[in-house]
């Protein structure tokens, strides 16, 4: 453990961990590099500066994997306490964001391994939802047409989490991470311990699922046992 | 949404033309336009299809558009006082009093 002293005269203590790796493939240019700098220094209202900076969006990774709010915070409480113990060791290669994303992701998953296995879920089949093939979806003709006014109704938030929940954890995660922080394949292959094909087809896999149950839930057909087939 | 019919490879008089893209292709390759990872001839003929197809340009607006509602959402939902209460907790966690 090393101790530090704090811009503001606080004594702050560090320990190295395990938590997980903080480089990446290529050196990326990143809007937090000059906080990060002076949060190294023990800079502490600059550590503070990035919690608020991406707590909102680490919350809400971490909420649309866990699906409950709780597990969500401690996910956020988790990822940046793993932050502050490997900041002497970031050494710049990705984005902070992703790097955030990535522990996030692996706090919410292990939570839920450990807590509630259930919520795990399985792979998304998407032959149940693609069979009929491609539907010309008229009554989302306004959805498809005005994708901004669609984002500002709480009909369709609902229906995004109820879609969104209908997918196993993993798919949730996949998709998440590359919404939240538009992660480049490598880092999502990296991520999810795997190769770039695969990860390519397994996230376009989940975004047919999550566009297919979304339909159903707007239209006012949730899946309802279909979805089940996908816990 | 119908896939093109394809050249007569029996017919000589037959000439070449490019191959058009299909719905099932389109769909197919859909992730790889959205992440704009998509080869410069497919995405030609990506969006070549999307200029006489309107269930496919409806079909990829809602599937870029879904994960990006789900963002939003779930940003709607940090609570107001989330911020002050993980401050609190990483000060007490990782900050040692003098």
């Amino acid at each position: 453990m090393k101790v530090s002293r704090g811009a503001r005269g606080d004594t702050v203590a560090t320990t190295t961990t395990t938590a997980a790796p903080m480089a990446a493939a290529d050196r990326v240019v990143d809007v937090d590099a000059d906080v990060i700098a002076r949060a190294r220094t023990g800079d502490y209202a600059a550590f503070e500066a990035l919690v608020k900076r991406h707590q909102s969006r680490v919350y809400g990774l971490a909420l649309g994997i866990t699906k409950n709010a709780a597990e969500a915070e401690e996910v956020a409480q988790d990822t940046f306490v793993s932050l502050f113990e490997n900041l002497e060791t970031f050494r710049g290669d990705a984005r902070l964001s992703t790097w955030l994303f990535r522990v996030a992701t692996n706090h919410a998953l292990m939570k839920l391994r450990k807590k509630r296995p259930e919520a795990m879920g399985n792979a998304t089949d998407l032959e149940p939802l693609m069979q009929g093939g491609v539907s010309p979806f008229d009554a989302l003709s306004l959805w498809a047409r005005n994708p901004d006014e669609a984002l500002m109704s709480a009909e369709v938030h609902a229906a995004v989490v109820a879609s969104l929940d209908a997918l196993s954890a993993e798919d949730r995660a996949l998709i998440l991470v590359r919404a939240f922080d538009d992660a480049s394949h490598d880092d999502l292959a990296h991520q999810f311990n795997t190769t770039v094909p695969a990860i390519k087809s397994r996230l376009h896999r989940a975004r047919l699922a999550l566009r297919q149950l979304l339909e159903a839930n707007l239209r006012g057909h949730p899946p309802g046992a279909q979805a089940q087939e996908h816990r | 949404m119908t896939d093109p019919p394809a050249n007569d490879p029996n017919d000589p008089a037959s000439p070449p033309r490019p191959v058009a893209m299909g719905c099932e292709r389109l769909v197919h390759l859909l992730g790889e336009y959205v992440d704009n990872t998509l080869a410069q001839g497919d995405r030609v003929a990506f969006e070549g299809h999307m200029t006489v197809c309107g269930p496919c340009v409806a079909f990829v607006r809602q599937y870029a558009f879904a994960p990006v509602a789900a963002r939003a959402a779930l940003l709607l939902q940090a609570p107001p006082e989330l911020e002050a209460r993980l401050l609190s907790f990483l000060k007490k966690r990782v900050v040692r009093p003098k």
